[in-house]
């Protein structure tokens, strides 16, 4: 199996004049990126063997370049959301401790690297060297923070053998050549970004990302303006799409296949896709961040849909070399999804015991991790059902609701809930003063990435508990329909 | 049937985005018509289509996305200039 480092390396050769990346204002070919590519990796070569590296760019070929560099380099990297507060950057910095930052000087000026003893590469201020050879890997590829449930993010450590086995099984199963124009929507530090950024790169496509707020306003506009031919995103945004009356035959009939990871896949969304294009193919994928962006599919096409559609798309069947099995149901046919394979994290960052608490061993002696999805299997297809914890996806991004009733809790408040309602986030603090909303709102908003932000506050004199004493939620779910 | 003015649907536009002030922390008082309706971080682009639909409904006047003026119509008076070409 070849690893992605080389796949790209030889589109680099083979497609040298190729548009690798095609962003608003300016664009890249694949001679033109690999040589940025050597460029940075010379400059994080300097700084020793197997470094870590922050990459603290906005979406676009800069940071695209500078994930396959520290690759290049040996090292491993973490994404940071350019989109959250400054206090979560510090918190992922806090943790990761890298000795490298590829940034610009502007971008990474808030956060004070000579004082802190961290390097910086300046994307726009690069020297002329080009490092050739590939250095000998650190075994991880990269951490990806996702939210916590206490209050610190937590990172997912994924091994180079994972995301190989799946960038692998990407280009191939979704047949990727030259001829691909491939949206890239997900945020850089979400990990649905690895399917198209080294989908794409390794796949020998060009790569459009959507930045700009007219683009991810009309991300069908932006279909049709390109002529994309895959399309990757959550669900949530073929939501927006509808909503705004823009799924189309005229912005969709250049897509040959559309993919999706991250929430449920419904009905709805696949039936409007289809009545827009007809000859379309839509991938639903599953998979936890722990076992690398996904790890199931099935293909969907407009004369089988029907079929697999039930509260929501069937999770499909496990790819090439990854199980599933089913723990804790009351018959075979329902039960807590456990994932085995190799697209496994090796656990999480500084992290003992949620790591040991997540991933297991199986009788047989095999690793696993739970993912603490609940699901049933009908008609010899999985379909979700819930979650086993408190975590949620508010539109399609990972949520503990934990980690918002954290803040809270760190600013002296004892007894919170944080609940999600019809798609809204609604926190509870049981106390008799008077909230100030708009402290609160502030002090929020410095911890936490927009969509964890709640739509309302409410102060509760106290909580409505069941009979064992924990706080009933489904009261306050009540509370907040009936409003 | 007569048009809406420009102060009429400024009223729309404000009913539907004043709980939306309490969730950005948005002073009500700092509304402008320059304000940036998503880069100040008052509406995501779901509830800015939300928006769309919401003035739709209580107006009747169909709004072709594809036809605004990407440059200014995410400001509140760009909005509603825009909304208003598309009432003819």
């Amino acid at each position: 199996m070849k690893d992605l480092v080389t796949h790209f390396f030889d589109n680099v050769s083979k497609l040298s004049g190729h548009l690798a990346v095609v962003e608003d204002c300016r664009q890249i070919t694949y001679g033109e990126l690999g040589v940025l590519v050597k460029k940075i990796a010379a400059e994080i070569e300097k700084y020793g063997a197997q470094p870590r590296v922050v990459i603290y760019l906005h979406q676009g070929y800069d940071a695209y370049a500078a994930m396959i560099a520290t690759l290049l380099a040996g090292g491993y990297y973490t994404p940071i959301n350019m989109e959250a507060p400054l206090q979560r950057h510090l918190d992922v910095f806090s943790q990761f401790q890298p000795n490298i930052v590829i940034s610009t000087k502007d971008l990474s000026d808030s956060l004070m690297l000579t004082k802190k003893d961290i390097a910086l590469i300046d994307v726009e201020c690069l020297g002329s060297d080009l490092l050739e050879k590939n250095v000998k890997s650190h075994d991880l590829a990269y951490v990806i923070f996702t939210s916590g449930s206490t209050g610190k993010p937590k990172g997912v450590m994924i091994p180079c053998d994972a995301l190989n086995h799946y960038v692998e099984w990407a280009i191939n199963a979704m047949k990727i050549t030259d001829k691909d124009r491939w949206s890239q929507h997900p945020n850089i530090a979400f990990d649905l970004s690895v399917l198209d950024i080294y989908g794409a790169l390794c796949g020998g496509a060009t790569l459009y990302p959507l930045t700009s707020n007219k683009d991810r306003l009309l991300p069908a506009i932006f279909i049709k303006k390109n002529q994309l031919t895959i399309w990757n995103s959550v669900p949530s945004v073929i939501d927006l799409m509808i909503r705004a009356r823009q799924v189309k035959k005229e912005n969709f009939n250049s897509l040959r296949l559309l993919t999706f990871c991250g929430e449920p896949l419904l009905f709805r969304h696949v039936q409007a896709i289809f009545a827009a294009n007809k000859d379309a193919v839509v991938n639903n994928t599953y998979g936890p961040t722990e076992a690398t962006v996904s790890c199931t599919l099935i293909s969907l096409n407009v004369d089988n849909y029907h079929q697999y559609c039930e509260r929501s798309v069937a999770l499909g069947t496990p790819i090439p070399g990854m199980k599933i099995e089913l723990i804790n149901g009351i018959s075979p046919d329902e039960g807590e999804i456990v994932l085995i394979g190799p697209q496994l994290a090796r656990g999480y960052w500084n992290n003992e015991t949620e790591t040991l608490s997540s991933f297991i061993t199986m009788q047989n002696g095999i690793s696993a991790y739970r993912t603490g999805d609940w699901v049933v299997r009908y008609k010899g297809q999985l379909y979700f059902r819930e979650r086993l914890d408190n975590q949620v996806k508010v539109r399609g991004n990972r949520v503990e609701l934990d980690e918002i009733d954290s803040v809270l809790i760190d600013i002296g408040y004892k007894n919170v809930c944080t609940i999600f309602v019809d798609g809204n986030l609604y926190c509870f603090i049981e106390t008799i003063q008077v909230l100030d909303q708009s402290n609160l709102r502030s002090i929020l908003k410095s911890k936490l990435p927009d969509y964890e932000i709640p739509t309302a506050v409410y102060a509760i004199d106290s909580f409505p508990r069941n009979a064992n004493d924990k706080i009933d939620k489904k009261e306050l779910i009540q509370f907040c329909c009936s409003d | 049937m007569s048009n809406y003015t420009f102060e009429e649907i400024r009223n729309i536009i404000i009913s539907f985005i004043e709980p939306k002030l309490i969730k950005s922390d948005f002073d009500k008082n700092k509304l402008t018509d320059e304000t940036d309706l998503l880069k100040d971080g008052i509406l995501d682009s779901f509830d800015f289509i939300d928006l769309v639909v919401y003035i739709e409904d209580q107006t009747n006047i169909s709004v072709d996305l594809s036809q605004l003026n990407f440059d200014i119509f995410t400001t509140l008076g760009g909005f509603i200039n825009e909304v208003l070409l598309q009432q003819k």
